[in-house]
């Protein structure tokens, strides 16, 4: 029975102890004004997430952006056009140099056979 | 504040810490009337004095604060729990330099027989009592018991804190409560109690 009461009494003192603790105003102050100076500093410095140009948009910035990238795809077409429909222009511009490579057969096969019929190309 | 307190009351520790991040002031008033008393209260009850567990309570709290940017709002721990783990950490470094977490169990055991306990108490104080008490018990032990049965933690989160097993925490507590009981024992004329 002694046993208990002095149990009885033990957890009445803690539980009065869980209350007994007040924070004083001083306390508060401080630990509000570290909070302030952390959150000024958090938001000084804010985590950045990667903002930089993807591999795609740095090839586009080094050919000068899309002026630079519409000049040199519609370089790349124009010669390839002049490549299928003018082989003799592009063969007299490179002073007859695609002939002596080719054995005058021309840089490309002759298109026009493919229409033959029973052509065998 | 108080228009803000109907909206703050329903969030959660976790959330707040995540508000606190995004630069809400009010987050941290609301945190700090939170979790300051409890910091404040584990760390008087296990160093006995109160302007050293002011100062473990506002750097236990500043480490929350700093902690606040890389919070996971459903990580494994809640920031109450996190807290009583610094202030118990933050305690046991102060009580380290101090040589007063060298007691050992068998210090334990003797502990109601001690005169300095009768030094130690002050006759119409209960809580000086209670303090003296704890003084004497082993830090881990006094950790135990001051997260048990007077800041009511359960025994996981206590295991928690104290890094332990949930089984270790049990035999802590007991032994805690019996060494307590045994070291006021004596004392309850003095304090007010029926004998």
């Amino acid at each position: 029975m002694t046993v208990e009461r002095d149990e009885e009494q033990l957890d009445q003192l803690l539980q009065s102890a869980r209350a007994a603790v007040t924070v004083p105003d001083t306390l508060v102050v401080r630990v509000l004004a570290d909070a302030a100076m952390v959150q000024a500093t958090m938001q000084a410095a804010p985590p950045q997430p990667r903002t930089g140009p993807g591999w795609l948009a740095e090839i586009r910035a080094a050919l000068g952006g899309w002026p630079g990238l519409s000049g040199v795809t519609l370089a790349g077409v124009a010669g390839l056009a002049l490549g299928i429909f003018a082989p003799d222009l592009v063969d007299g511009l490179s002073g007859g140099q695609i002939g002596v490579w080719t054995g005058d057969l021309g840089s490309l096969p002759e298109i026009g056979l493919l229409w033959e019929e029973g052509s065998d190309v | 504040m108080s228009d803000d307190a109907p909206t703050y009351a329903a969030l959660s520790d976790g959330a707040l810490m995540v508000l606190f991040a995004n630069g809400d002031p009010g987050a941290a008033r609301v945190l700090t009337a939170r979790l300051l008393p409890r910091a404040l209260s584990h760390a008087a009850r296990v160093l006995g004095d109160r302007a050293e567990a002011e100062d473990i309570a506002q750097e236990a709290m500043l480490r929350l604060w700093r902690a606040a940017a890389d919070w996971a709002q459903d990580g494994p721990a809640a920031p109450a729990t996190w807290l009583y783990r610094v202030v118990a950490n933050l305690c046991t470094d102060r009580l380290r330099k101090s040589g007063q977490s060298t007691l050992t169990d068998e210090a334990d055991r003797h502990s109601d027989t001690r005169p300095s306990v009768e030094a130690q108490m002050i006759a119409d104080d209960r809580m000086a009592a209670l303090d003296a008490a704890l003084a004497l018990l082993p830090e881990r032990q006094r950790q135990a018991v001051v997260l048990r049965h007077i800041e009511g933690l359960s025994n996981p989160e206590i295991a928690m804190i104290l890094d332990l097993g949930v089984e270790a925490v049990e035999s802590l507590t007991a032994r805690g409560k019996r060494a307590l009981s045994a070291a006021l024992s004596g004392k309850k004329e003095a304090l007010g109690y029926d004998s």
